[in-house]
C-alpha cells in the first residue's frame, strides 16, 4: 500500500513536472534515433510491442463509417494479435476541446504513444502530448505546412502518414480525368465538407476543376484557371457555386455540405436527375448518397474506403472509380510509434517527418476485388512479416531511408515487392 | 343559408390560406427567377416524399406531445426499424414487400417499448425517450456496424421513386389517423385523457395501455419514416451521440400549422396541409439553389413568427382593429 | 410502515450520489497503480464546462423548462469573444463579451417566451437552429474552417486554480441564490406548482428571465473556459454540450419536472458521474455501440430509481 502510495506520488510529480514544459521550443533534438539510428546504443532499445505490451492510445473522431470500422478492426484484430499492443479508442470525438479530453484520458491510462485519426486541432494535440511526454504519430493525414514547419521539432511528435494536400489535389484532378477522357462533358460535384472549409475536400474540388480547365482553355472557376486561384475561389465561395463556373464545353452542378436531412437529399434528387448527366465526381462518399439515385447512365466517382458495401457497388454499375483508401495503410505510423516508444525514433534530418500516402484507384470489379481482398483484418497487404522488417531491434536498426522508401511505395504493387 | 356559405368560405379560406399561400409565393419567386416550380416529374416526387415523411413524422410527434409527452426518440425508432427490416431482408433474401412489412412492425414492436419503458418505469416521457435513444442508437451500432447498403438492389429502393407511392402512404397515414382518432374507442379515450388526465383516469380510463397505443402509432410512423429513407439511397448509415434526434425537428412547424388549421378543419389533415407547406418551402428553396442551412434556418424563424402569431393572435387583432383588450 | 417509506425515500434520494459514488470507486479500482493528481485533473478539466452549463441549466430546469440550445449558445458565445480577442487582443474584452454573449442569447431565449407566449421547449428547438446557423456564417466570416485564438496567450489562463476558482464562485453563487434567497425559492415554487406560483402574485415572466440569465452566465463561464482549454473554434465546437447538460442533470438526481425536489446539486453530481462513465467505457475498450448501450442502460437504471420517490398514480407528463 506505501509502495502504491509512493509510487502515485513519484507518477504525479512526474506528470506535473512534464506539463510544466509548454512547446516544443528548444526540446526538439531530434531524440536518440536520427539518420539510420546511427546514434543509438543496440543495448538502449526496447521491445515495447514485442516482449512488453505497450499501450497506444487512437483518436477517432468517427467510429461507425466503413472505413472507420476498418481501420479499428486493422489495428485491434490484426495488429493486436500479432503483437503485444493495447489499443485504446477513444470515444467519437466531435470538436477539439473533446479531442484534449481523450488525450489526458489516455495519458491517465498509461498510454505510451498516440495515433491520431482526427483533425480539429492537431497543434493542440501535438502541444498537450509533447507537455506529457507521449509519443504522437497521424494516421491517414498530415498536417498543414504551416502547422508542420512549427511542431516538427517537437520531440514527441513522431510524424505523419497520409494523403498531402497535393496527392488530394492530384487524387481530385485523376478522377475528373478519367471522365474526361471517357468524353464526358457534364458533371454533378458533390463537394462535401468543401463546405465546411475542410482543406482535403477543396483540394480535391480544385483538381476537378483544373482537369475541365485543362481540357478545355474556355473554363473557369470564378474566372480562376490555375490551381491556386481556384482554391481561393471555393474557400471564399465556402463549397463549389456552380454559378460560379463557366465553360464551353463542360457542364457543373454541385452539392455541398453533409447534412443528410430531407431538404439535402432533395438536392441531390434534384441534380442527380439535371437532363444530360453524365458523372457525378465525389470528393467523399459517392456510392450510397448518389448510386441508388443516379438514373440509368450517369456514372458515380467517389473518395472513400476498399469496404464490401462498395465492392457491390462497383459490380452492379453504381460505382465506376474509387479512389481509396486501404486499411492497413494505418501500419507504418503505428510502426513508427512503436520504434519511438522503443527509443529508436525515426526522425527526417531531426525532425518529425510527413510522409505522403496516396489512395489505390479501382476502376472495375476485378480490381476492387484485389485491394479489397488486401485490405481485409485477416490477410492485410501490409502484414507482420513487413512491419517486422521497419521495427528497431538490437540485431536491426531502421533507418529513416528505409522507412521513408518502405511508406512512399503504397501502391498495391509496390507494396508486393515488399515481401 | 348566407351564413353557412359565409361560414364555409371563411373555413376556406382558413384551410387553403397557408399551404396555399405559401406555394404560391414561392410559384412566384421562382417564376422571378426563371425558374418552373414544378420543372419535372423529378420535382413533384420529391415534393410528395418530403409531404410524406413530414406527416408521418408530425403525426409520430403530436400524438405523444398534445398529451405532453415530449419523445427524442423517433429519429432513433425510424433509424433501428430501418435497419432490422433490411437486415432481414438482405439475410434470408426476402422480396421487397417483406422488408415493408418487417420494418413496419419493427417500428410498431420497438414504439410499443418504448412506450412500455415510459410506464413502467413512471419517469417523464422526455427522460425516458432519453434512454432509449441511447439504446436504439446503439443497437444500430451492434447489429449493423457502420449501416447498411441494399443500393446494388434496385428492387430493394424503388418504393421511395414512385409518386403514387407516396401519396399512396399519406392517403393511408391520414385516414387511420383519422379514424383511430375520430371513430374508435381509442380515440376517445385519447381525447379524454388529453383534455383532463385525472378525470379520465377517475372515471376507468386505461390510461396505461392508451400510451403504449400511443407510442406503438408513432413507432409505425417512424419505422414507416425509416423505410421511405432507406430506400431512397439503398443505404443506411449508423448515428451515435444523439445524432438521430435531428429527424423530429421537421415536425414542429406542421404540428402547429395542422393545430391552426384544425380549427377549421380535421387536426390531422390540417397536419397535412402543414407537412404540404413544409414540402412547398423546401422544394422551393431546392430550386431557387439555396442551402439546406438556409432552409433550416429560415424554417425556425417562421416557426418562431408562426408561434408568435398563434399565440398573440387576439392581441395582434386587437391591435390592427384598434379595439382595446378585451373589448367587446 | 413510516419507518419503511422513510428509509425508502432517504435511499432514493442518494441514489445519484450512490450511483457516483460506485463510478469513482470503479474507476479508481480500475486504474489501479495509475491513480495520480494528474488523474483528477483530468476529470476536472473533462467536468468542469458540462458543470458550469448544467449548474446555471438548473435554474431553468427548476421552473419546469428545458434549454435544448444551450450547448449552441456556449459555440456563439466562444466564436464572438474569439473574434473581439483577434480585434483588440484584450483577454478581459473577451471574457465580458462571452459572458454578454451567453445572457444576450439567454435572454431573446426567455423574453421569446415569456413575452411573446412562447412554449419554451420550442423555442429552445427554434433557437438551436437559429444558432446552428449562426455559427456555421460566423465562422465562415473569418474566411475558413475555424476561428483561432492564439494558443500561448490563452495558455496562461488553462490552470488548474482559475478552473477551480471559477466554479467554486460560480456554484457558490448558485447554491446561495438558490437556497438562500428568494429568487430560488420562487424558482421552485414556481415549478412545482405554476398555477399556485402565479396566483400568489409571483410574476412567471420576471422569474423565468431570471432563470435563463444565470444559465447565461453559466454559458458565458463555459464558452471562456473552451477557449481556454481548445482555442480552436469550429462548428462542432460545444456541439455535445446541449444533450449533456440534460443526460447530467437529471442523471444527477433532479426531477425534469423542476419544483421543490430540484437540487443544484445535480449538475456537479451528474457531470462528475458522467466523466467517470465515460473514461470507463474507454477503459473497458468496448465498442462505440456496446459502449453507448451499456451507458443507456445504467442512465435509465439510475434516474429510475431516483424518481421512485417522486412518483404518482398516474403516469406523469
Amino acid at each position: 500500500m506505501k509502495l502504491n502510495k509512493l509510487a502515485a506520488v513519484v507518477l504525479s510529480a512526474a506528470m506535473a513536472g512534464s506539463l510544466l514544459l509548454t512547446g516544443c521550443g528548444g526540446s526538439g533534438n531530434g531524440g536518440s534515433g536520427t539518420e539510420g539510428g546511427s546514434k543509438v546504443d543496440a543495448s538502449d532499445i526496447s521491445d515495447y510491442g514485442i516482449n512488453q505490451n505497450v499501450k497506444i492510445g487512437v483518436l477517432a473522431s468517427d467510429l461507425s463509417t466503413a472505413e472507420a470500422l476498418s481501420f479499428r478492426a486493422y489495428y485491434e484484430e490484426y495488429l493486436g494479435s500479432q503483437y503485444d499492443v493495447d489499443f485504446i479508442y477513444s470515444e467519437q470525438l466531435g470538436n477539439a476541446e473533446e479531442e484534449i479530453s481523450a488525450i489526458e484520458q489516455f495519458i491517465a491510462q498509461g498510454c505510451q504513444g498516440i495515433i491520431s485519426l482526427s483533425s480539429f486541432d492537431r497543434p493542440g494535440q501535438i502541444d498537450l502530448c509533447e507537455s506529457a511526454g507521449i509519443y504522437y504519430g497521424v494516421a491517414a493525414g498530415v498536417l498543414t505546412d504551416e502547422e508542420q514547419k512549427a511542431y516538427e521539432d517537437c520531440e514527441h511528435y513522431v510524424g505523419a502518414v497520409g494523403p498531402s494536400l497535393e496527392t488530394e489535389y492530384q487524387t481530385g484532378y485523376d478522377m475528373a480525368k478519367y471522365f474526361i477522357d471517357k468524353g464526358d462533358t457534364s458533371f454533378l460535384i458533390f463537394a462535401g465538407a468543401a463546405a465546411f472549409g475542410t482543406e482535403m475536400h477543396i483540394y480535391r474540388v480544385a483538381g476537378m476543376f483544373e482537369a475541365m480547365c485543362e481540357a478545355d482553355a474556355s473554363t473557369s472557376y470564378n474566372g480562376a484557371t490555375e490551381k491556386d486561384d481556384i482554391i481561393t475561389a471555393i474557400y471564399g465561395d465556402l463549397g463549389v457555386n456552380a454559378d460560379h463556373f463557366s465553360s464551353d464545353t463542360f457542364t457543373v452542378s454541385a452539392v455541398n455540405g453533409y447534412n443528410m436531412d430531407d431538404a439535402w437529399f432533395g438536392e441531390i434528387a434534384e441534380k442527380i436527375n439535371t437532363p444530360g448527366l453524365q458523372a457525378v465526381l465525389a470528393v467523399g462518399n459517392g456510392s450510397d448518397f448518389f448510386g441508388s439515385m443516379a438514373p440509368e447512365g450517369v456514372e458515380v466517382g467517389s473518395v472513400d474506403t476498399y469496404a464490401e458495401g462498395y465492392l457491390n457497388a462497383m459490380e452492379n454499375g453504381q460505382l465506376d472509380y474509387m479512389a481509396g483508401k486501404f486499411s492497413p495503410s494505418i501500419a507504418p505510423i503505428f510502426v513508427a510509434v512503436i520504434n519511438a516508444i522503443n527509443g529508436v525514433p525515426l526522425r527526417s534530418d531531426g525532425s518529425a517527418f510527413m510522409i505522403d500516402q496516396g489512395y489505390w484507384i479501382a476502376t472495375n470489379a476485378d480490381e476492387f476485388k484485389t485491394f479489397l481482398d488486401s485490405s481485409s483484418a485477416t490477410n492485410p497487404v501490409y502484414d507482420k512479416e513487413i512491419l517486422d522488417q521497419y521495427i528497431s531491434t538490437p540485431e536491426n536498426v531502421v533507418s529513416y531511408s528505409d522507412f521513408e522508401s518502405f511508406v512512399s511505395a503504397y501502391t498495391f504493387d509496390d507494396i508486393q515487392n515488399l515481401k | 343559408m348566407k351564413t353557412g356559405k359565409s361560414s364555409i368560405a371563411k373555413r376556406l379560406l382558413g384551410i387553403c390560406t397557408i399551404p396555399a399561400g405559401t406555394i404560391l409565393i414561392f410559384y412566384i419567386i421562382c417564376a422571378f427567377r426563371g425558374i418552373a416550380f414544378f420543372e419535372t416529374s423529378n420535382h413533384v416526387l420529391i415534393f410528395f416524399r418530403s409531404v410524406a415523411t413530414v406527416t408521418l413524422t408530425t403525426f409520430a410527434l403530436s400524438i405523444n406531445l398534445d398529451s405532453g409527452r415530449f419523445d427524442f426518440s423517433l429519429g432513433s425508432i425510424a433509424l433501428l426499424a430501418s435497419v432490422v427490416g433490411s437486415t432481414i431482408t438482405l439475410n434470408y433474401g426476402l422480396p421487397p414487400a417483406a422488408m415493408l412489412v418487417i420494418t413496419l412492425i419493427a417500428g410498431i414492436v420497438l414504439g410499443a417499448f418504448s412506450g412500455l419503458l415510459y410506464v413502467l418505469l413512471k419517469l417523464p416521457a422526455l427522460i425516458t425517450s432519453l434512454g432509449v435513444t441511447l439504446l436504439y442508437e446503439s443497437l444500430v451500432s451492434i447489429i449493423s456496424g457502420s449501416g447498411v447498403s441494399f443500393g446494388t438492389q434496385p428492387e430493394l429502393t424503388q418504393f421511395s421513386k414512385g409518386i403514387p407511392n407516396m401519396i399512396l402512404v399519406i392517403v393511408i397515414a391520414l385516414a387511420f389517423m383519422y379514424i383511430v382518432m375520430n371513430y374508435t374507442k381509442f380515440g376517445f379515450h385519447y381525447a379524454a385523457l388529453k383534455d383532463g388526465q385525472k378525470v379520465a383516469v377517475d372515471t376507468g380510463i386505461k390510461e396505461v395501455g392508451n400510451a403504449i397505443g400511443c407510442y406503438a402509432i408513432a413507432g409505425a410512423m417512424m419505422g414507416m419514416v425509416g423505410y421511405i429513407n432507406a430506400t431512397l439511397t439503398g443505404t443506411i448509415q449508423a448515428s451515435l451521440d444523439f445524432g438521430s434526434i435531428g429527424a423530429m425537428f421537421v415536425a414542429f412547424l406542421p404540428m402547429f400549422i395542422g393545430g391552426f388549421i384544425g380549427r377549421f378543419s380535421e387536426n390531422h389533415f390540417g397536419m397535412v396541409l402543414g407537412a404540404v407547406t413544409y414540402a412547398a418551402i423546401q422544394l422551393g428553396f431546392v430550386r431557387l439553389g439555396l442551402s439546406s442551412e438556409v432552409q433550416s434556418l429560415v424554417s425556425a424563424l417562421v416557426l418562431v413568427g408562426f408561434l408568435i402569431y398563434l399565440n398573440n393572435e387576439h392581441t395582434l387583432a386587437a391591435l390592427f382593429t384598434g379595439k382595446k383588450k378585451g373589448g367587446a | 410502515m413510516k419507518k419503511k417509506i422513510n428509509l425508502k425515500s432517504k435511499v432514493v434520494e442518494i441514489v445519484s450520489l450512490v450511483a457516483l459514488a460506485i463510478l469513482a470507486v470503479t474507476y479508481l479500482v480500475m486504474m489501479g497503480d495509475r491513480l495520480s493528481p494528474y488523474m483528477l485533473q483530468t476529470l476536472l478539466n473533462q467536468t468542469i464546462i458540462t458543470a458550469v452549463v448544467s449548474t446555471g441549466a438548473v435554474f431553468i430546469y427548476t421552473t419546469g423548462a428545458f434549454d435544448i440550445s444551450l450547448g449552441s449558445a456556449v459555440a456563439v458565445s466562444a466564436i464572438s469573444g474569439a473574434m473581439v480577442y483577434n480585434k483588440t487582443e484584450s483577454l478581459f474584452l473577451m471574457f465580458l463579451t462571452m459572458i454578454a454573449v451567453g445572457l444576450l442569447i439567454e435572454l431573446i431565449d426567455s423574453a421569446l417566451a415569456a413575452f411573446l407566449n412562447l412554449p419554451v421547449f420550442v423555442t429552445t428547438i427554434a433557437m438551436l437552429s437559429v444558432l446552428s446557423a449562426l455559427v456555421k456564417i460566423m465562422i465562415a466570416s473569418g474566411g475558413g474552417a475555424k476561428i483561432e485564438v492564439p494558443r500561448a496567450v490563452v495558455k496562461t489562463l488553462d490552470s488548474v486554480g482559475l478552473k477551480v476558482l471559477i466554479l467554486v464562485v460560480f456554484i457558490g453563487l448558485c447554491i446561495f441564490i438558490y437556497n438562500y434567497t428568494a429568487l430560488g425559492r420562487r424558482e421552485k415554487f414556481l415549478g412545482g406548482n405554476p398555477i399556485c406560483a402565479k396566483l400568489t402574485g409571483i410574476s412567471v415572466k420576471k422569474l423565468s428571465i431570471l432563470a435563463f440569465l444565470i444559465a447565461g452566465v453559466g454559458v458565458g463561464l463555459a464558452a471562456f473556459l473552451t477557449v481556454v482549454r481548445a482555442p480552436t473554434i469550429t462548428t462542432s465546437t460545444a456541439s455535445s454540450i446541449g444533450m449533456d447538460v440534460i443526460i447530467a442533470i437529471v442523471f444527477g438526481g433532479m426531477p425534469a419536472s423542476g419544483g421543490a425536489r430540484s437540487k443544484i446539486s445535480a449538475a456537479l453530481v451528474g457531470s462528475v458521474s458522467m466523466v467517470l462513465l465515460s473514461q470507463i467505457m474507454v477503459i473497458l475498450n468496448f465498442s462505440a455501440g456496446i459502449s453507448q448501450c451499456v451507458k443507456s442502460i445504467l442512465f435509465l437504471a439510475v434516474v429510475t430509481l431516483s424518481g421512485l420517490k417522486g412518483r404518482k398514480a398516474m403516469l406523469t407528463r
